[in-house]
């Protein structure tokens, strides 16, 4: 069976949950070969083993010094010397750019925002916020596919995880632009919005100064908080929170809605969580239209109280 | 942030005034670009079909006698979230 590389995302030697549906879904195409570049795959190797990957490439932590072009130039290089049968990256904005460039690389094509893929490697997405579904595929050379976060559900499957040392030369054009600074993103203990497999949002109904009610209710389950336009354009929330068109894209297996109208800017960036429960007084709110469960009712007693039953049932 | 992105729409002079401009039509050829690597014949990818989207199943919608949280807390329960 043909390998199918899988480029790795972690964060201090820990493997992240996308990387393990990834593998699941690569060992559908072939056999799973994760590509690790930086520091810290002897933490996270166990990891890739248990979800399937029969080899751990690592590659130096240089490869890092430089934007996106050296990790583009590693995948391409060993696509055509293992004979890949594809390329998985996760569909973030940085692994969109590596995958494009690695398909130029290999004069193959790219696919993106993907949310199903087949032994065939034809892809499903999501389009047009979720309205449409269509299928893709690469017509010539080795496909490399950028596949959205929680679009499949990681199952074990144990391979032997063999580690093997790659490296690559850089050609000066892959030098072209260095990273010089590092800021970690103040989050706390949230996970990433994108990445999230649940999230919690607070629309212009939480009120001014009140998100702690968002907050609370996302603590509990583990959840990325989310909010609407109105209130990021309020600054009752920073920006990098904002869920919709102008927003993140999330598509997370659950999603609440509190105190959100559902206007159309806003669902075209969170219709295709699985599943939906929405908060909201107005019983006419064309949230409810998605809303797998919902409840009219004001979101300042409904959220407090669904906070404290779920602690309850912990 | 939304403010960088006022268009400045062209008066009816100079829309006038563009229309006077010489057009200078090149093809893929005289601008060096390859063209057995471009147009729909050449394309690296293909979108095989598509269509709208199932529509989601209605849902449970109730509400809130006092207990609204804790319906939406079974809710969870039945789907494996807590
Ligand atoms: C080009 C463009 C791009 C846009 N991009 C985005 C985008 O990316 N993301 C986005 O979110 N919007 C976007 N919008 C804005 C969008 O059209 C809506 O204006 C916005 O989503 C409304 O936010 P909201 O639902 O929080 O507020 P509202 O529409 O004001 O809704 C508030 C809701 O809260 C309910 N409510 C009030 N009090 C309570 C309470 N105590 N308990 C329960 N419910 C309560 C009300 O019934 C109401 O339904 C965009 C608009 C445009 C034109």
């Amino acid at each position: 069976m043909a390998e199918v590389l899988v480029l790795v995302d972690h964060v201090d030697g820990e493997v992240k949950k996308v990387t393990t549906e990834l593998l699941t879904a690569a060992r559908r195409i072939g056999e799973p070969s994760a590509v690790w570049v930086g520091d810290g795959a002897e933490n996270g190797k166990a990891a890739l083993a248990e979800f399937g990957a029969e080899k751990v490439y690592t590659a130096p932590a240089e490869l890092n010094d430089y934007v996106v072009a050296p990790t583009a130039q590693l995948l391409a290089e060993l696509a055509q010397d293992k004979g890949a049968a594809a390329i998985l990256v996760s569909a973030t904005a940085g692994n969109k750019e590596i995958a494009g460039r690695a398909a130029v690389k290999l004069g193959s094509g790219v696919l993106t925002d993907v949310v199903d893929v087949n032994s065939e490697v034809v892809t499903e997405h999501s389009i047009f916020g979720g309205a449409t579904v269509t299928h893709g595929r690469v017509k010539t050379g080795v496909p490399v596919v950028a596949v959205r976060p929680n679009s499949f559900v990681p199952e074990a499957a144990s391979g032997a995880g063999a580690e093997e040392a790659v490296s690559v030369d850089l050609p000066d054009a892959a030098k072209g632009a260095k990273v010089v600074e590092r800021v970690v993103e103040e989050q706390g203990e949230r996970p990433e919005l994108t990445e999230a497999a649940v999230v919690v949002s607070g629309g212009r109904g939480v009120g001014e100064g009140k998100f702690d009610v968002v907050e609370q209710l996302a603590d509990t389950l583990g959840a990325a908080v989310g909010a609407s336009r109105a209130v990021v354009d309020s600054g009752w929330y920073p920006n990098q929170f904002q869920v919709g068109q102008t927003g993140k894209t999330v598509s997370p297996n659950l999603y609440i809605a509190l105190g959100i109208s559902g206007a159309i800017q806003h669902r075209a960036g969170m219709q295709t969580a699985k599943n939906i429960i929405a908060v909201n007084k107005d019983p006419e709110a064309p949230i409810f239209e998605l809303a797998d469960f919902g409840v009219v009712g004001d979101l300042h007693t409904v959220a407090p109280q669904l906070t404290e039953e779920i602690n309850k049932r912990k | 942030m939304e403010k960088i992105n006022e268009p400045r729409y062209p008066s009816f002079k100079l829309i006038m005034q563009a229309k006077k401009k010489p057009v200078d039509e090149k093809t893929a050829a005289d601008v060096g670009i390859e063209t057995d690597r471009i147009g729909l014949a050449n394309a690296t990818t293909e979108t095989v079909d598509f269509a709208a989207a199932p529509p989601r199943a209605a849902g449970t919608i109730v509400k809130d006698e006092g207990d609204g949280g804790t319906k939406a807390a079974d809710f969870l329960a039945e789907k494996k979230f807590v």
